[in-house]
């Protein structure tokens, strides 16, 4: 562990406040314009609104870890890391730093968003706990597909990651369902920590991996 | 040991000398093989109790589905043994499979949904096999163009067969919540452990119809293959002598 | 076998278009593929050929 590389990764990240502001703001407009193009008045079922909130909450994700690793690449930065072995280290607090500074946020939006609807604050904070814990998913794949397709554009890093999502959306699609339903979740809540924790040990090391290939 | 003989006989050079000589005898033979078996499901084999005649594209559309999800298999294995012992043939065969398995899951979906117009009334369902079918068809499309999008083949290689890995740990994955996700097609009438459901007038045209499709099928492949390593090996020294 | 079972097997009553339909696209697709891919390897066979 090295904290100093951490506290330069989160600085780095928090001078650039487009980066991590901006996701924030272009996921507000998107649920402000949602009940715009639904009539929210009428009595439409919850599950759209939670689900729209999973859907669009992947896509602001995948915009705010676009840049991910190529600006360091570019720099070089990333090249020195890989001399000092320090790569996964810095795969991995990147990141970290994407998940607190982009992915929470976007949680705690759309946790705001469900507050504002006729949905209990039971289900509110289920949403919530999922969103954090599903953006780490999220964040983590798209790291991966970022990895992959640097500096090719983030439209191929969507093409070949979202495949690999769609079991986590099915989680939270049925997750919501049985919470609208009033069963228990910690079965489903417990698959999605089981498969956070599975995602965020593997993932870093074949990102790594990638970047090392691309650093030859 | 193994890593000598695999540099000696899994060459580009000697694999495209056999596949030079083996390939338009093992198509032709595939295909006048399927041919026969499509006769034999298409106009030897009486008609449905339920679905009529319309059950009779079963003869192209089992074939496919299972190939789809066969050629990825390959695909990984083949991905596997690149990325090991560093076999550059191994890549250019994967990377090959990608169209054809792409065309074929199409082709699967394509005649699901033909199949589907006489006995759902609809040419779309939203069920798990359909689905997680769709899903496999956009994978291979990734796979292709991540491949397309590098200037240097080798990192595309390396990227590609990385990329097919994970794919096929998702895969069963993918179908399982898939199928959580929606229960409603039939479920899979041939399985390999259980007494088949489907009657053995219709059984055997449909197994010699899979076989004799894995066949053609392999055949485009080596077809592939052979394009694939004559574009990447233009300037070797052997390549001059073909 | 007169002409009569000849076309009512072809026809495959009521739903024999759509058979026909998946039979045709079956072959132009594995046709076409096979003609493209051979006539890939004919263009770099004649490229390398050219280069020599």
């Amino acid at each position: 562990m090295n904290s100093s590389i951490l506290f330069i990764e989160i600085y780095k990240l928090f001078k650039r406040r487009r980066a991590w502001v901006g996701p924030v703001l272009v996921f507000l407009l998107i649920i402000i314009s949602f009940p715009l193009t639904l009539d929210i008045n009428s009595d439409n079922p919850p599950q759209i609104y939670l689900s729209f909130i999973w859907i669009s909450t992947l896509l602001v994700t995948m915009l705010g870890t676009e840049l991910i690793f190529s600006e360091d690449f570019e720099d070089g930065t990333l090249e020195q890391y890989a001399v000092n072995n320090q790569l996964i280290e810095i795969v991995f607090y990147k990141i970290l730093v994407h998940w607190v500074l982009i992915g929470i946020p976007l949680a705690f939006v759309a946790f705001l968003f469900t507050l504002s609807l006729d949905i209990s604050i039971h289900i509110s904070s289920i949403t919530l706990l999922c969103l954090v814990i599903s953006n780490l998913i999220f964040i983590n794949f798209f790291s991966l597909g970022n990895a992959l397709s640097l500096k090719k554009g983030s439209i191929l890093g969507l093409l070949i990651t979202i495949p690999f999502l769609i079991p986590v959306l099915i989680v939270l699609g049925k997750m919501t369902t049985s919470a609208l339903l009033g069963l228990s979740l910690m079965g489903h809540l417990s698959l999605l920590v089981g498969v956070m924790i599975l995602v965020a040990s593997f993932i870093p090391f074949i990102i790594s991996f990638i970047l090392r290939t691309h650093l030859e | 040991m193994i890593k000598k003989f695999f540099h000696q006989f899994a060459s580009p050079k000697s694999y495209f000398a056999i596949a030079n000589k083996f390939v338009k005898p093992f198509l032709v033979f595939f295909f006048l093989l399927y041919i026969s078996a499509l006769a034999w499901g298409l106009f030897f084999t009486p008609p449905d109790a339920v679905q009529g005649d319309s059950y009779r594209i079963i003869y192209m559309h089992v074939p496919a589905s299972f190939m789809a999800q066969i050629l990825f298999a390959v695909m990984a294995i083949t991905s596997a043994v690149f990325l090991i012992w560093k076999l550059k043939l191994a890549a250019y065969v994967s990377k090959s499979i990608a169209p054809i398995g792409a065309i074929v899951t199409f082709f699967a979906l394509f005649s699901g949904s033909i199949w589907g117009i006489p006995t759902w009334g609809t040419w779309w369902q939203w069920d798990a096999r359909i689905t997680s079918t769709l899903i496999l068809l956009i994978m291979y499309l990734g796979l292709i163009s991540l491949h397309a999008s590098f200037e240097n083949k080798e990192k595309a290689d390396k990227f590609f067969s990385v990329l097919v890995l994970i794919g096929v740990v998702n895969i069963p994955i993918i179908k399982k919540s898939v199928d959580w996700w929606s229960t409603l097609h039939q479920s899979a009438s041939i399985t390999l452990t259980s007494k088949p459901a489907i009657d053995p007038v219709m059984l055997y045209p449909l197994m010699f119809s899979i076989v004799s499709f894995i066949g053609l099928i392999f055949g485009l492949v080596i077809l592939s293959s052979q394009n694939e390593i004559l574009k990447r090996e233009k300037y070797k020294s052997w390549i001059k002598n073909i | 076998m007169n002409q009569d079972s000849l076309t009512n097997m072809l026809s495959m009553g009521d739903h024999g278009v759509y058979v026909w339909i998946v039979v045709v696209v079956l072959f132009v697709i594995l046709g076409s593929t096979i003609i493209l891919l051979n006539r890939k390897i004919r263009q770099v066979k004649k490229e390398i050929n050219e280069e020599r």
